[in-house]
């Protein structure tokens, strides 16, 4: 186990720091309202930022999953226009005519059905899934686990969080004076033709190049507090597979996306001076646009689901109560999924490049195949003579294998070549990355945030209700989801407001599943809240965790340790220590190893 | 591989058993000479997927299940690395991606490159319709929707078909050759699209600044949904119909981009683009043709319903008012000035934009000639409540003229039907030389 000196984990320390360092991060200084807000807003405590990056992202998810359940409810019928038997003219299924719009008569129900997406893809991508997991759990917990202080650079870490909601403040103001309808990736020369005399495409490129830095900073500090501030004893491997994760998330954050950056300004540039960059009216090439976005996006695509599975490694160790299978295999496949990812853009352009670029990416896309393929059975094989808990967390964790394991093996016919032909730009893919994403990061943060909130905010959540939470989202995931496979190859192409007739019974049955996965959110989100309210006080390691984060209390004191944390046992030891602040009883351990031998 | 389409061949049970999944898969087996390749691959995709997905999915639930925490009880000493276990989980594997990666490359590699006696086909896409132009200078001459059915043959059945679409606007139908090679040769007048026709299996994007290539050979016409039509002219043909879409993001009316593909027989094939090559008849007549094939029919309808364009049901005789605030009164538009105002906008739309409505129009300078807007101007005062007293009235006499001779108004010179490049004389299949 990690850790610490335990003499001065219970009570004060006399003669030791000042008192209130001794206090929850939480903890109110005392002079009133005002100065506690401007107490957070000006902190430098990771901790608070990562609190702060989780309000964020949260509210950020609720915008965009309020967007998908809108497109989902305008999906649930095609638009059709036929005569009646009175002889009339009729239109059904624009759900969306008679909604605000800038300038009536222009917009049509799928002129905001286009909008709706594309603020659904953007902000689900740029201000949530980028920066949720990394940015709020990671925050919080990065520093812990490796048993520092903070991190690296307190000041860049709070910057980076008022540079996020700066930039979404662009995104969301583009958004709320009419929207954008280009798609989250403004593919040329769409993009810069589209909506010529407004600034609103401007204003949402230039919020998403603002939210690159906040990204940037993020992954720097990580990098630096990584490789630096480990607490003594710590070497690379005796790290949390958490931390590996993270770490490999921040090295592709920290070199993917400037390429992000000046791909949008470009843009910028293409569409405010009229350089031609893009638009081959003025000499520019089109897909030249397409390969600087995915050399960004499809290490993005990374960044999103390497901190789903930095927040696996860690539930489904201490919810089975076992050593992760092949630790080594673990972290290297991580490093490896980074490296690779940097080589597969290519497969998003299958339909528009050349034959031979087109094989040389295809190759290289099933490489990334097999670190992704270990992972699974390691995770897999970790359960095997474990002690499972099956709580929210360890529910989550097993939805996530499910779901990722989907999500991982439908890319396949995507690698391929002859059937990427068919399936490109099909609602095949759509169910392709939602399993990825969402039911890959998404269900994952969702049982990290239970996993850790006793930690974060020193209260219990109602398992039950969690449980019941779970199970609900897992059934509109799936309902939601699995059918666009179905209806993805029968020939229903993405980003269409209507469709043919025979589609509308699987379209009403998806719509239907969305409706599952909001009553699941709602009561997570009502349990979060009665929690904080009403919750039991949560003790300093409700789970028996073995890594250091669980060392202090809940919610850890501000200055995270009462000391200088030193490791005496690895974050996978169940086998051989009782967990700290845990009753002995409750976890009895195996026979201990005749001295000399070695655990495997 | 199975044969599809009217040809069946003894299929073993593992060949029956992927027709079958195909079938609740994909709705259908594909109907193109490279779908089985696609499909093939995908259906074996799935059956190793499915295995690995079972096998860790059964595993897990029974570790979740057996090994679930019971109080008191210490857990068993396990092992934490096995080096033949995590050995074989990455070779195994990485052996089958490589036999995928191979199989995608073969399918590919056969799917894009065309036979060199392909019937060629240029395909244009723009927002938001596709046309085609056949090798003769044909362009397509029928659409498709609820409302008019079929434009030359009403089929009721065509409306129950769950397959259909209840369209919004009127969908061109292109017609290709049965069990003979086609191959597109596409481009773009606007933003990026991309052709895709589900059941044949193929897609490609179309670009604005280059052109792609895509190609495929209809399988045959299923007997059990073949239709059979008669044109104007006295063509009785049977055909198969396929959608086609556009699958690359395009703007506003992206989800209304369809296009049908039939396949009808060679010989048959030929007669029709013929008679496509050649529209005739009174101005208004012509300009009702050239509505569709020119694609006008995607942005302004007939009927006076709202579309992206204004409708040109009583456009003769009707007050407008434009986005720059200028506008012309109702004795503004009749006569040569009703004339005129089209002129202009045929070939700078960007000009005057009518209020309300988008400034999306291309311009059509050097794709409609001044004949061709005449006879669209003729065809517009013909649907609208305000005639004029003559057509003299609003085209010179000179240009009606020409209609009379019967001289094809299309730009291109009408070959004759062009032979395939294997010689044989049309009406008769040709023999399809073996693939290289």
């Amino acid at each position: 186990m990690t850790t610490i000196d335990h003499t001065g984990l219970h009570g004060a320390h006399p003669g030791h720091g000042h008192p209130h360092h001794d206090e929850s991060y939480l903890a109110s200084k005392g002079r009133g309202f005002w100065a506690d807000v401007w107490a957070w807003a000006t902190t430098i405590d990771h901790k608070r930022i990562g609190v702060m990056y989780l309000i964020a992202t949260m509210f950020m998810f609720f915008l965009g999953g309020v967007a998908a359940l809108a497109l989902r409810f305008e999906l649930m019928e095609p638009v059709r226009q036929f005569t009646s038997a009175a002889g009339e003219t009729v239109v059904t299924g624009q759900t969306f005519k008679n909604w605000f719009l800038p300038n009536p008569g222009v917009g049509d129900n799928n002129t905001i059905y286009n909008r709706i997406f594309t603020l659904h893809g953007a902000i689900m991508v740029f201000a949530f899934i980028i920066p949720s997991v990394p940015a709020a759990l990671g925050n919080f917990l990065l520093p812990l686990m490796i048993g520092a202080k903070d991190v690296a650079f307190p000041k860049l870490n709070l910057a980076s969080w008022y540079i996020y909601v700066f930039g979404t403040v662009f995104v969301v103001s583009a958004i709320v004076v009419g929207g954008v309808d280009t798609g989250w990736t403004f593919y040329t020369p769409y993009s810069t033709t589209t909506d010529a005399d407004h600034w609103r495409v401007v204003a949402m490129v230039l919020g998403v190049f603002i939210m690159g830095f906040s990204s940037i900073f993020t992954g720097i500090n990580f990098v630096v507090t990584v490789h630096k501030m480990r607490a003594p004893g710590m070497g690379w491997f005796d790290m949390p597979l958490f931390v590996w994760a993270i770490y490999s998330t921040a090295v592709i954050q920290v070199l993917a996306t400037p390429v992000l950056g000046i791909t949008l300004l470009l843009l910028v540039f293409e569409r405010l001076f009229h350089v031609g960059i893009f638009d081959p009216r003025m000499g520019g090439d089109p897909v030249l646009f397409q390969h600087f976005f995915w050399f960004y996006s499809h290490p993005a695509v990374y960044i999103m689901i390497l901190p789903g599975m930095a927040i696996i490694n860690e539930t489904i160790t201490v919810h089975s109560r076992k050593k992760i299978f092949g630790y080594r295999a673990i972290a290297f496949s991580s490093l490896a999924i980074a490296a690779i990812s940097f080589l597969v853009w290519g497969h998003h352009l299958f339909t528009s490049q050349g034959e031979l670029a087109s094989t040389l990416f295809s190759a290289l896309t099933f490489l990334v195949a097999i670190p992704t393929a270990v992972k699974v059975f390691n995770w897999v094989s970790t359960l095997y003579k474990g002690t499972i808990t099956l709580n929210t967390p360890m529910l989550y964790t097993l939805f996530f294998l499910f779901t990722f394991t989907i999500g991982g093996l439908t890319g396949l016919p995507l690698g391929a070549l002859v059937t990427d032909l068919h399936l490109h730009d099909s609602y095949f893919v759509v169910a392709h990355f939602h399993y990825v994403m969402m039911g890959g990061t998404v269900v994952a943060l969702m049982g990290g945030l239970h996993h850790w909130w006793p930690k974060m905010f020193g209260k219990m959540y109602n398992e039950r209700w969690g449980i019941v939470g779970c199970i609900l989202v897992f059934i509109g995931f799936n309902l939601t989801f699995f059918i666009h496979f179905i209806i993805g190859s029968q020939g229903m192409p993405r980003r269409y407001a209507s469709y043919i007739d025979y589609f509308q019974p699987y379209h009403i049955a998806s719509t239907i599943g969305t409706w599952f996965m909001l009553a699941g959110f709602v009561i997570h989100l009502l349990n979060f809240i009665h929690s904080l309210a009403r919750g039991r006080q949560a003790p300093p390691n409700p789970w028996g965790g073995l890594s250091m984060e669980w060392e202090t209390s809940s919610p850890p004191i501000e200055h995270n340790f009462h000391h200088e944390p030193i490791v005496k046992h690895g974050p996978y030891d169940f086998d051989d220590v009782v967990p700290p602040h845990c009753d002995p009883r409750d976890y009895p351990l195996p026979e201990p190893l005749p001295e000399g031998t070695r655990a495997h | 591989m199975i044969t599809l389409g009217t040809i069946t061949t003894e299929k073993n049970f593992l060949q029956r058993m992927e027709e079958a999944w195909l079938r609740l898969n994909f709705g259908d087996v594909g109907r193109s000479t490279i779908a089985p390749q696609s499909d093939f691959l995908f259906f074996w995709i799935f059956l190793i997927s499915t295995f690995f997905f079972v096998l860790l999915m059964v595993l897990m639930v029974y570790f979740a299940f057996r090994y679930r925490r019971r109080p008191g009880v210490a857990p068993e000493r396990s092992r934490s690395h096995n080096t033949f276990l995590e050995l074989s989980w990455s070779v195994i594997p990485t052996i089958i991606l490589v036999w995928m990666f191979f199989e995608g490359f073969w399918g590919y590699a056969g799917a894009v490159i065309a036979p060199a006696h392909s019937e060629e086909i240029v395909i244009t896409g723009q927002k938001w319709s596709w046309s085609a132009m056949y090798s003769n200078g044909a362009q397509s001459a029928l659409t498709w929707n609820d409302r008019t059915l079929l434009k030359d043959a009403a089929d009721p059945k065509d409306f129950d078909d769950p397959r259909r679409r209840r369209s919004v606007q009127e969908t061109p139908v292109f017609v290709v050759p049965e069990k003979y090679p086609v191959s597109l040769r596409m481009s773009s007048l606007d933003v990026i699209h991309a052709f895709w026709i589900p059941d044949f299996r193929v897609k490609f994007d179309v670009f604005p600044n280059r052109y792609t290539n895509m190609w495929f050979e209809p399988s045959g016409i299923d007997p059990t949904k073949a239709r059979t039509t008669t044109t104007k002219n006295g063509i009785t043909y049977t055909y198969e119909d396929h959608w086609v879409y556009c699958a690359e993001y395009c703007g506003a009316s992206h989800s209304e981009m369809y296009a049908i593909v039939r396949v009808v027989p060679l010989a048959q094939y030929r007669q029709i683009i013929k008679e496509w090559a050649d529209p005739t008849g009174t101005p208004e007549e012509v300009g009702e043709k050239l509505y569709r094939i020119k694609g006008c029919n995607s942005c302004h309808s007939v009927d006076g319903s709202k579309n992206t364009g204004p409708s040109w049901k009583n456009i003769y005789g009707r007050a407008v008012r434009f986005s720059d605030g200028t506008g012309r009164s109702t004795e503004q538009m009749k006569g040569v000035e009703f004339a005129n105002y089209v002129r202009e906008s045929v070939y700078t739309p960007a000009a005057h934009v009518v209020e309300t409505y988008p400034n999306t129009m291309t311009s059509y300078q050097g794709r409609i000639n001044p004949k061709e807007v005449a006879a669209l101007i003729a065809y517009m005062t013909s649907i609208s409540d305000n005639k004029p007293a003559s057509l003299d009235d609003v085209i010179d006499a000179e240009m009606l003229r020409q209609f009379e001779s019967g001289a094809a108004p299309t730009g291109a010179q009408p070959s004759p039907a062009a032979p395939p490049a294997t010689g044989a004389p049309a009406g008769t299949p040709p023999q399809v030389p073996p693939r290289p």
